[in-house]
C-alpha cells in the first residue's frame, strides 16, 4: 500500500496534546555535542603538525601516516561499530567510544615520537571516533524520530560542522598559549568530564526506554498494541547480509561512494588546485569560509524538505548541484571558478549525509541500520581514499586538474541518477504500510 | 616476484604524499569525515581571526572554553527539569 506520507503517518497513533519539547531533541543536543568534539578533535590534528615537526625533527610525510591510517582505520571501523550498535544498543556504543576516545585524546600528551602518535592517532582514536560517527548516531536517532527524521538527522550532522568552528581554533590557541601536550589533554578532559556523563545522563537507545513513542506520540491503543518503533522497512532482513541482494542498499552505497570520491578529493586537492590557478591561499581560504556558510544553511533546509518530500528525489538533486559546481571547476575561469564552486558547491556538500542515513533507515528499518549505513559509510571513505591517490596520480600525471574533476563530475552525474532511480514509494516506510504484526520493536538493546 | 607486496607499498607511498600536504583544506566546517586541517592554511586563517577580533588568546580560549563546558551542563540542566515534569 503506498500513499502520500502525512496521510500514512496521520493514521500512525495519536497525538497526545503537546507538553514540553519531545525527549529526543536532548538526545540530539547530547549526541550533538558528542559529534562535536569528537569530530572537533579529529580535525583539530592539523594545528600540531608544525609543532611536532620541530619537537620530534620529522617531516610533514612522516607525521602525515598518522592521518592516512586514521581515515583508512576510520572507514574499516564504521560497519563493525554498526553491528556492535545494532546488538548492544547505540547507548553503549557511543559511551565507551567517546571515553575510549577521550582517554587516547588526553594520552597523546605523553606521546614522544610519531610511532605512538600513528598508534594512539591513527588507531585507538580513528576506530573509537567511527563509534561517535553517523554509523551510530543515525541509529539512535532513527530510533526516535520517523516524521522528522530528516531534520533531526541534519541538526545532528551539523554537530561535526560546529566542532570544526569551535574546538580547532580552541585548540590552536591552547597551543600558542600552553603547548601541544596542554590542549590535548584539555579536549580529552573535557570530553572525558562532560560529554561522557551528558551521553550517560541523556541518551537512550529507544524511546521506549524512557516511557516514549517514537516522534513523542503516544497511543490510545492498549500497551500491548503500542508501537514504540517499527524495527523494520518494507526491505527488512532479519540477517542483515541478506540486505546486500537487495537493491536500494547498492544504490545509496553507490551513489555515497562518489560522494567519498568527490568530498576527499576537494579537502586534499583545492589548495594545490587554488595555487595551479595562480589564485591566493587567502582567496582559497575565503572562498571555502563562504561554501562553510552556505553549508551549513544547506544541509538544515535540505533535513526539513527531506521531511516533506521524496529524499531519494533530493539526494539526486543534491548529487547533480554538486556536479554543476566541479564542472565550474574546468569550465570556468580559476578566480570566476572558486567563487561558483563555493556557491554551487556549498549546498550539496554535507547534505547528503542525513539524506542517505535516513533513506537506508526508511527502507530497511532501524533494527540492522548500524550495519548497513556503517557499510555505507566504508564504501564513503573507501571511495574518499581512492579519490586523493587517483587525483594526485592525474596531476602529476596531466599537470592539471582538469580531467580528474571531468571524471568527478561525470560520477557525480551518475549517482545523481542512481539516486533518482531508487522506488522510494515502493520501499521507504513512509509511503509503505509496514505489517502489525512487525511493528512492535523488542527493547533488547534498551539500556 | 609477487606484485602483491608491491602494490600495497606503491598504495602506502600514494596515501603519504597525498595526504602529506596539505592534510587538508582550511574549511573547517565543510570538512565530511573529520580529516585534519590544513596546518598552512590554518595559520592564514587564526591571523585573520586575530586581526578581525583583536582578542588575545587567552580571550579566544576563555570564550571559547566557556561555550564548550556551558553547552553539555546546560542540556543536562534541561534534562533534569524535563524529567522532572516527565515524573521520571
Amino acid at each position: 500500500m503506498s500513499g502520500d506520507p502525512s496521510q500514512l503517518q496521520n493514521a500512525s497513533p495519536k497525538k497526545a496534546p503537546k507538553k514540553g519539547i519531545f525527549y529526543g531533541w536532548y538526545v540530539i543536543a547530547a549526541l550533538f555535542f558528542a559529534t562535536f568534539v569528537a569530530i572537533g578533535a579529529r580535525q583539530g590534528f592539523g594545528v600540531f603538525v608544525n609543532t611536532w615537526e620541530q619537537d620530534w625533527g620529522v617531516t610533514t610525510a612522516t607525521i602525515s601516516i598518522a592521518a592516512a591510517t586514521g581515515w583508512l582505520v576510520n572507514g574499516i571501523s564504521q560497519p563493525f561499530v554498526g553491528r556492535l550498535t545494532d546488538v548492544y544498543g547505540g547507548r553503549r556504543i557511543v559511551v565507551w567510544s567517546l571515553l575510549v576516545m577521550a582517554i587516547a585524546t588526553m594520552g597523546i600528551a605523553t606521546v614522544t615520537n610519531v610511532y605512538g602518535l600513528i598508534a594512539l592517532y591513527g588507531f585507538v582514536i580513528s576506530f573509537a571516533s567511527g563509534g561517535v560517527s553517523p554509523a551510530t548516531t543515525s541509529v539512535i536517532i532513527a530510533r526516535w524520530f520517523e516524521k522528522k527524521r530528516g531534520v533531526a538527522m541534519a541538526v545532528l550532522i551539523s554537530g561535526g560542522s560546529v566542532g570544526g568552528m569551535i574546538v580547532v581554533p580552541f585548540l590552536s590557541y591552547v597551543l600558542i598559549e600552553f603547548g601541544w601536550q596542554t590542549a590535548w589533554l584539555m579536549i580529552g578532559g573535557l570530553a572525558l568530564a562532560f560529554g561522557v556523563p551528558l551521553l550517560l545522563i541523556v541518551v537512550r537507545s529507544n524511546p521506549a526506554d524512557m516511557g516514549l513513542e517514537i516522534d513523542g506520540e503516544v497511543s490510545e491503543n492498549t500497551p500491548s498494541a503500542r508501537v514504540h518503533v517499527r524495527p523494520v522497512g518494507p526491505k527488512f532482513a532479519e540477517k542483515w547480509k541478506d540486505a546486500l541482494s537487495s537493491r536500494p542498499i547498492w544504490q545509496l552505497s553507490v551513489a555515497y561512494f562518489v560522494c567519498g570520491i568527490t568530498t576527499a578529493s576537494i579537502t586534499v586537492h583545492f589548495v594545490r588546485w587554488a595555487i595551479s590557478e595562480d589564485i591566493s591561499t587567502g582567496t582559497a581560504a575565503l572562498a571555502f569560509g563562504v561554501l562553510s556558510g552556505i553549508n551549513a544553511l544547506g544541509v538544515l533546509a535540505i533535513g526539513l524538505l527531506s521531511d516533506r518530500w521524496q529524499r531519494k528525489n533530493l539526494l539526486g538533486v543534491v548529487y547533480l548541484v554538486r556536479a554543476v559546481a566541479f564542472i565550474s571547476l574546468f569550465v570556468l575561469p580559476g578566480p570566476i571558478a572558486i567563487w561558483a564552486f563555493a556557491v554551487i558547491g556549498g549546498m550539496s556538500w554535507l547534505a547528503t549525509v542525513p539524506l542517505t542515513a535516513s533513506l537506508t533507515a526508511d527502507v530497511y528499518g532501524v533494527r540492522n541500520l548500524g550495519t548497513l549505513f556503517g557499510f555505507t559509510n566504508m564504501a564513503h571513505q573507501l571511495g574518499g581514499a581512492a579519490a586523493v591517490m587517483l587525483f594526485g596520480w592525474a596531476f602529476t600525471a596531466w599537470g592539471s586538474y582538469d580531467v580528474p574533476f571531468a571524471i568527478g563530475a561525470v560520477t557525480l552525474v551518475a549517482a545523481g541518477l542512481v539516486s533518482l532511480t531508487i522506488r522510494e514509494k515502493e520501499h521507504s516506510v513512509r509511503y509503505v504500510q509496514v505489517p502489525e504484526g512487525a511493528a512492535v520493536d523488542s527493547p533488547e538493546d534498551g539500556d | 616476484m609477487c606484485r602483491c607486496p608491491r602494490a600495497l607499498l606503491w598504495i602506502h607511498q600514494r596515501m603519504v604524499i597525498e595526504m602529506a600536504v596539505p592534510f587538508g583544506v582550511p574549511a573547517v566546517p565543510v570538512l565530511h569525515a573529520s580529516e585534519p586541517i590544513d596546518p598552512t592554511l590554518w595559520a592564514w586563517l587564526s591571523d585573520k581571526i586575530d586581526h578581525v577580533l583583536g582578542l588575545s588568546p587567552g580571550m579566544v580560549i576563555a570564550i571559547l572554553g566557556t561555550f564548550i563546558v556551558l553547552f553539555p551542563i546546560v542540556v543536562m540542566v534541561m534534562v533534569w527539569r524535563r524529567r522532572g515534569e516527565m515524573g521520571r
